[in-house]
C-alpha cells in the first residue's frame, strides 16, 4: 500500500497543506484522467461502456422511436447536429444549440444554462423532455425490459443491482459511455509534449494569442479550455436567461456556459443560440462589440485583433481538433 | 509501518504557535492520531475534529481567498459568533454563495470584484459543514465549517494518494471525535484513554475508506 504521510501537526486549528499551494491561472494542458471525477470514485466497468453506447444509438429512447441519443450528438457532426437549434423527435425546433460532447467527463454541470449537475441528470433529461425524445420514464423502462440483449446486458454491467433496469442504471450506462468520449491527443497536445513541428507558425501565434492580447483564456483556461463557467457574452436577443433561470443572482442573468473548445473546427454553429456560422465570426464577436449589452460580463472587454490575427486564432483553435471516432453498435 | 513524517520545519514552528495560542502544551497532554484510508480516490479535503470545546467562540473569523480562479483554501473553520471574510485577490471578479437549506446557510454576496473582501456571518447549525460556491464558476468549490473547537484539523488530500496519517495534542476530557469528508456519512467515535477504534468510511451506504483513530 501506498503510504503517504504528509498531514500532521502538533499545533491546534492550524493547517499544514503541502499540495494546495497557490496554482497559475488554470493553464492549457493535456487532461488528466485522473481528474475526473466518476460517481463511485472510478471508472465504470467496460460492461457498462458498451451497455451505454448502445443505449445511445437506440431510438426506442425515444417516444415515437425515431430518434437516439446520437441523433443530435452525431459522433460524425462532433457529437452535435450542424444545425443551428436543435431537433425534436417531432420535427419541432428547439431554444438553444445541440452541445458537443468531447471531454464531458471533466465537466461539472451540464446543459447551456448548467441544470444538471452530473452527466447521469443530463442524460435523462432529453429523453423525458417533451420537446425532445418525448419518452415516459415508466413506459421506456418497460419497453427495454422486452428485448433480451437488454436484460443480459443489464445484468452483466449491473451485478451489485441484480441487472435492473431502471432510471439509475439507465442514466449511469449513457454516461458511462459519455465519459469515454475522450479527446486529448490533438497537435496541440503533441506540441505540449515537446513536438514543436506538431502546430503550424499559425497556430503557435494563435496560442500566444489565445493566451495574450485575445484574452481567450480568461474564459477558455484548463485542458479543456473551458472554466466550466457561465458567462453573459451578449449573444442574441438577451431574452434568453440561461443560467438565470436556473439560478437567481446578478452574474447569471443571460450568462450561457463556456464550452470547452476540443475538437471546435467540427462543432459549428457556435453560441449557446448557433446563431454563429464560422469560427472566424466567433472571433469577431468578440472583437466587434456586442449589441446586446444588458448584464455583460464584466470580462467582455475591448479587444483589438487585425484578420491576419483573428485567423492565427482560428489556426490555433484548428490544432486542438482530435476526433473520437465511434464506430455505430449493433442496436438489438 | 515504514512511512515518515514530512514537513518536520513546519510541525515545530506550528507547534510554538500552537503554544502561544493556548498556553502550555502539558495543559493537554493528550494526543489523537490515526491514518485515513480510502480504497479508491481521496476526496478534496477532510476535517477532524473533537466537539466540546469552546475555545474558538468570539475569535476572529476565517478567510477565504479566491485567487487564480480557485479558492486558495480548500476548507475553512470558523465558530459561532465570528464572520467569514471571503476575498478576491484574482484578476477577475468572481461571487461566493451557499445554498445549504439543512444547515440554514444561505447567502449571495453577489459581483465580487477584483480586490474586493465581503464578510458574512457564520450563522448556520453548529457543527454543519456548509459548501460555498462561485455562481460564475462552479468548478469553484470549498467549506466553511461552523466548528468552536481549536481542536481539529483540516486533511488536505492530494491527488493519487489514498493513505494519510494525522496527529494532534488534545485534552484528555473530550471523548468524541468525529470526521467530516464531503458527501460521506458523518463519523462519530468515542475514545477513552489509551483506546483504539477501526471505523468504515461510508457514501451512499457503500464503504470508501476506513478510518484508525487512536488517543495517546
Ligand atoms: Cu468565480
Amino acid at each position: 500500500m501506498k503510504r503517504n504521510w504528509c498531514t500532521l501537526i502538533l499545533g491546534i486549528g492550524l493547517t499544514f497543506s503541502p499540495a494546495w499551494l497557490l496554482f497559475a491561472q488554470p493553464p492549457l494542458g493535456t487532461p488528466d484522467v485522473d481528474d475526473i471525477e466518476y460517481p463511485d470514485d472510478e471508472p465504470p466497468d467496460p460492461a457498462v461502456v458498451s451497455l451505454g453506447k448502445t443505449l445511445f444509438f437506440d431510438t426506442r429512447l425515444s417516444k415515437n422511436q425515431k430518434m437516439s441519443c446520437a441523433t443530435c450528438h452525431n459522433p460524425d457532426l462532433g457529437f452535435g447536429d450542424g444545425f443551428g437549434l436543435g431537433l425534436g423527435s417531432e420535427g419541432n425546433r428547439l431554444g438553444r444549440n445541440t452541445p458537443h460532447l468531447y471531454n464531458l467527463a471533466w465537466n461539472v454541470l451540464f446543459f447551456w444554462d448548467g441544470r444538471a449537475a452530473s452527466l447521469e441528470d443530463q442524460a435523462l433529461g432529453p429523453i423525458e423532455a417533451e420537446g425532445e425524445m418525448n419518452m415516459n420514464l415508466d413506459d421506456l423502462i418497460p419497453r427495454l425490459q422486452k428485448v433480451p440483449e437488454y436484460v443480459e446486458a443489464f445484468r452483466k454491467a449491473f451485478p451489485a443491482e441484480q441487472g435492473r433496469i431502471d432510471k439509475h442504471t439507465l442514466a449511469a450506462a449513457i454516461a458511462g459511455f459519455e465519459r469515454t468520449l475522450i479527446s486529448d491527443d490533438s497537435p496541440f497536445d503533441r506540441y505540449l509534449e515537446g513536438d514543436a513541428q506538431a502546430m503550424s507558425e499559425e497556430a503557435k501565434r494563435g496560442l500566444a494569442l489565445f493566451k495574450g492580447k485575445a484574452k481567450c483564456i480568461n474564459c477558455h483556461n484548463g485542458p479543456n479550455l473551458t472554466d466550466n463557467g457561465f458567462h453573459n457574452i451578449g449573444v442574441g436577443d438577451g431574452k434568453d436567461p440561461g443560467r438565470g433561470s436556473i439560478l437567481a443572482g446578478v452574474t447569471t442573468q443571460g450568462a450561457f456556459k463556456t464550452p470547452g473548445l476540443r475538437n471546435v473546427v467540427l462543432t459549428a454553429p457556435y453560441m449557446h443560440d448557433g446563431s454563429v456560422g464560422s469560427l472566424e465570426a466567433v472571433v469577431r464577436h468578440y472583437v466587434d462589440a456586442p449589441k446586446q449589452k444588458k448584464n455583460l460580463s464584466p470580462l467582455m472587454v475591448a479587444i483589438e485583433l487585425d484578420d491576419f490575427e483573428i485567423l492565427d486564432l482560428v489556426a490555433f483553435m484548428g490544432a486542438l481538433t482530435d476526433p473520437v471516432e465511434i464506430k455505430p453498435p449493433v442496436v438489438p | 509501518m515504514n512511512g515518515k513524517y514530512c514537513g518536520l520545519r513546519g510541525m515545530s514552528r506550528l507547534a510554538g504557535l500552537a503554544v502561544l495560542l493556548l498556553g502550555p502544551a502539558s495543559a493537554w497532554s493528550g494526543e489523537i492520531s490515526g491514518t485515513i484510508s480510502f480504497e479508491k480516490k481521496a476526496p478534496v479535503v477532510g476535517l477532524i475534529y473533537l466537539p466540546g470545546d469552546e475555545g474558538l467562540v468570539g475569535k476572529d473569523g476565517p478567510k477565504l481567498d479566491q485567487k487564480d480562479q480557485r479558492f486558495t483554501k480548500p476548507l475553512v473553520v470558523g465558530a459561532r459568533g465570528s464572520k467569514v471574510t471571503f476575498k478576491n485577490s484574482d484578476t477577475i471578479a468572481h461571487n461566493v454563495y451557499a445554498e445549504d437549506t439543512k444547515a440554514g446557510a444561505n447567502f449571495d454576496i453577489g459581483l465580487a470584484p477584483p480586490g474586493s473582501e465581503h464578510e458574512t456571518d457564520i450563522g448556520w447549525k453548529e457543527g454543519m459543514v456548509v459548501q460555498v460556491g462561485c455562481k460564475i464558476h462552479p468548478k469553484m468549490r470549498a467549506w466553511v465549517a461552523n466548528i468552536s473547537s481549536r481542536f481539529h484539523q483540516v486533511l488536505e488530500f492530494e491527488k493519487g494518494i489514498k493513505t494519510y496519517d494525522f496527529a494532534f495534542e488534545a485534552p484528555g476530557n473530550l471523548k468524541e471525535v468525529r470526521v467530516w469528508l464531503p458527501r460521506y456519512d458523518p463519523v462519530m467515535v468515542e475514545l477513552a484513554v489509551g483506546e483504539e477504534k477501526t471505523v468504515d468510511l461510508m457514501k451512499k451506504g457503500k464503504k470508501y475508506g476506513t478510518l484508525l483513530v487512536k488517543r495517546g
